[in-house]
């Protein structure tokens, strides 16, 4: 096992000076070249080739940041480690897989057992000081930083899609919820299959939200989404459907206290 | 926030009744709908009720008590207030119509305020139809969001727009940009960073792009760099 911040000075089992990262590779050179990188950077290293002396040492020494060769040992051992770091450390922990290959279903689901990032091989500096710069601080990274350069133009439009659970629905709007704040007064187009079925239209159509509000039960936000109050088609299938569910359903269908409507 | 209006039916066979209430109604904000005798009634509301129906007591053909009746049994309808007309002579009658459920009554010749205030009155006390779905087994929806991408490097960028994300959560990110930059295969990720607000209603959230090769992610180095 490496020590490269000074054999002798230091007790075996004594952890580097923080911030330091455990690095699992069998690839010794790589292991190498990773301490140095890191040093230049600020973070210290302390390398495993296996996942038993990996496991050992986040269990005893607790590191700042893991970095896990998703190739190590056999198939799936590297997502098992990155479950473990969890287990032990929490989700709070930066931990980066390390691969030879650019493969997407290997970072997704990488990502989704509790990966942060993934740095691919041979090793680039710049990148691999762009990402933990987001997640370490020493003074190297501050100074290194990459900065975020303004797209020309003021900016290049994007599209984001989230999924929000639909709690309520009732003939003006239904009540969402998330851990995701909408903006009140903001327009969205939504779309589900129990949408189409009821509206008819597999469009996706356009809500607006009339009110956000944060949840004392859950960390969530609840937002009341809007039908468009001008299409008269859209509101006369979601009385249709909601008469049809209560046919069908006799008595499960809760009241609502009045809205404001016109006429008052 | 908009309003959408309460409809109305209305079932009279006097067409200058029709149209009197219907310009009343209308102008004070309600859709309404006009049958002339109970059998037209029920062809409009057929799979759509109305929040409210203005019943003549005295129809031809089928009464207006008869209606009633049937109304009250037709589980589709049952949430439905029915205010009954009846001429000073037919009071009997009237409230009859209420021991068969109507919510209220009113006299003929009817003063509009009075019309319009049992016809507020009523649809305040009136409780409508929703459904709930009980926790755990409550639909997803798909929300799109759009926004800019105000600024980029080769590990992420800020996307403004009217939505906090959930820091940490992987995102379905669509972009002219990522074409560009030969990137739609990435990733991306909200950051731990927290969210910055930057006007009424406009949110910079940080996303970081994950899983591109080296040579995308020094092609966008490059690329990037010549928008200074």
């Amino acid at each position: 096992m490496n020590l490269p911040w000074g054999k002798s000075k230091l007790a075996k089992d004594t952890p580097p000076p923080r911030p330091w990262a455990l690095l699992v590779d069998d690839d010794e050179d790589f292991n190498k070249m990773m301490v140095l990188v890191l040093k230049k950077i600020g973070v210290h290293c302390l390398t495993t080739t296996n996942s038993k002396d990996f496991l050992i040492k986040l269990r005893e020494q607790k590191p700042d940041l893991c970095l896990i060769d998703l190739n190590i040992e056999d198939f799936g051992v590297g997502f098992t480690l990155i479950q473990a770091v969890r287990r032990v450390l929490g989700p709070q922990l930066p931990l980066f897989v390390v691969s030879g290959e650019s493969d997407k279903k290997a970072i997704a689901h990488a990502v989704e057992v509790g990966a942060n990032d993934y740095i691919t091989k041979p090793l680039d500096r710049d990148i691999i000081t762009s990402k933990l710069s987001r997640y370490l601080r020493t003074e190297q990274l501050q100074e290194a930083k990459g900065p975020l350069f303004p797209v020309p133009e003021g900016g290049v439009p994007a599209l984001i899609e989230l999924d929000f659970n639909l709690n309520e629905i009732d003939e003006f709007g239904m009540r969402l919820s998330s851990k995701h704040l909408l903006n009140k007064g903001s327009v969205y187009y939504i779309s589900s299959p129990l949408l189409s079925e009821i509206t008819g239209t597999k469009q996706p159509l356009l809500y607006t939200i009339a009110s956000t509000e944060a949840s004392t039960e859950s960390q969530e936000f609840n937002a009341y989404a809007e039908f468009d109050a001008t299409n008269q088609s859209i509101l006369v299938a979601v009385r249709r459907w909601l008469v049809l569910q209560r046919s069908l359903s006799e008595g499960s269908l809760q009241g609502l206290d009045d809205r404001p409507f016109q006429g008052e | 926030m908009t309003r959408i209006a309460r409809d109305i039916l209305l079932i009279d066979d006097d067409i200058d009744i029709q149209k009197l209430f219907r310009k009343l109604l209308e102008n004070s904000g309600y859709q309404v709908r006009v049958a002339s005798n109970v059998h037209e009634a029920s062809s409009i509301v057929k799979g759509f009720p109305p929040h409210l129906i203005l019943l003549d007591i005295m129809l031809d053909g089928e009464s207006g008590l008869s209606y009633l009746a049937r109304h009250q049994k037709d589980p589709s309808l049952a949430d439905v207030p029915v205010i009954v007309c009846s001429g000073t002579k037919q009071k009997d009658i009237a409230f009859q119509a209420l021991s068969l459920g109507a919510s209220d009554y009113i006299m003929k010749p009817v003063e509009s305020h009075i019309l319009l205030q049992k016809i507020r009155k009523t649809l305040k006390d009136q409780r409508f139809t929703s459904l709930s779905f009980p926790p755990g087994r409550t639909p997803k929806v798909k929300v799109k969001i759009q926004g800019t991408i105000v600024s980029a490097n080769e590990t992420g960028f800020l996307f403004e727009a009217p939505l906090k994300i959930d820091l940490e959560t992987i995102l379905q990110v669509q972009s002219p940009l990522f074409e560009t930059l030969g990137c739609e295969d990435a990733v991306f990720q909200r950051t731990k960073s927290p969210t910055i607000a930057t006007g009424p209603g406009q949110y910079l959230n940080d996303i970081a792009v994950l899983g591109l090769s080296p040579d995308s992610i020094r092609r966008i180095r490059r690329l990037v760099g010549d928008w200074k």
